[in-house]
């Protein structure tokens, strides 16, 4: 999954709850060649179950595989109730 | 084990970099398929195959440029490294550069001779990150994913037949010296 950030068709509306905030989740055992990069910081051998914080949504962020079995990431968007 | 043995960026990088920009690569790797007689490449070409790789000539995306130093770029620059790192012989070395959006999948170098080198000790190798730092330019060895890694960082391999892997989700091209 090349350099990007994701796209989202229904920011305007989702933004007229508060902010918005996005976690990732290593939902996986970590694996050999899986690696996400979010701006300038790599992601590599997480903890199963470990989540991220992203400093802003519309970070710029990448995956990669060249390992030998599927990668699977949680993604989540909201807005946090505090 | 691979550890970090110094910096080499008083070599003009750049200006090897744009020397194999300006040539064709050698080849375009893997040069090897499954059918080759070769020891210990039936095991890579395996777990390939059933991950679904596919090269760059199938219409997937597995493929690396080979670029050799005294046809792509200055044997020189071999010396110059060798004298950085005081490395008194070597048997080969070459540039590998992977386009975006490209892999080397996980795998380690089945070598044409393997057979005969098998009988042999296991030879340390080296890999030198030349170009800077760009994002989405990965190269994991072992359990060490390097990223961001300094123009001119240099690792040692206690040996040549380490598993590692490549990877390309940027924008510009990627490219590693390796010697072993």
């Amino acid at each position: 999954m090349p350099y990007h950030w994701d796209v989202e068709d229904n920011e305007k509306e989702w933004l007229k709850d508060g902010p918005l905030v996005r976690y990732a989740c290593f939902m996986d055992k970590p694996k050999f060649g899986h690696v996400f990069i979010l701006e300038d910081e790599i992601f590599y051998n997480a903890k199963q179950h470990d989540i991220i914080e992203w400093n802003f949504y519309k970070d710029w962020h990448a995956g990669t595989n060249c390992g030998s079995e599927p990668w699977y990431l949680f993604h989540m968007l909201g807005t946090p109730n505090d | 084990m691979i550890e970090y043995i110094g910096n080499c960026a008083n070599i003009d990088w750049n200006s090897v970099i744009a020397d194999c920009v300006n040539s064709e690569p050698e080849y375009i790797g893997p040069s090897h398929s499954k059918l080759d007689d070769i020891p210990g490449l039936d095991e890579v070409a395996t777990i390939w195959e059933n991950a679904g790789y596919k090269n760059l000539d199938q219409g997937g995306t597995v493929g690396w440029g080979m670029y050799i130093p005294g046809k792509q770029f200055d044997q020189d620059v071999i010396t110059q490294f060798c004298t950085h790192f005081e490395i008194i012989n070597y048997r080969t070395a070459w540039i590998s550069e992977i386009k975006p959006g490209n892999f080397a999948p996980v795998h380690w170098d089945v070598n044409d001779n393997e057979e005969e080198l098998a009988k042999l000790p296991p030879m340390v190798r080296y890999h030198c990150h030349i170009g800077k730092p760009k994002f989405g330019h990965v190269f994991i060895a072992e359990d060490t994913c390097f990223y961001n890694q300094e123009q001119g960082n240099t690792f040692k391999w206690d040996d040549r037949r380490h598993w590692h892997a490549g990877s390309n989700c940027g924008l510009e091209s990627k490219f590693i010296l390796n010697l072993w």
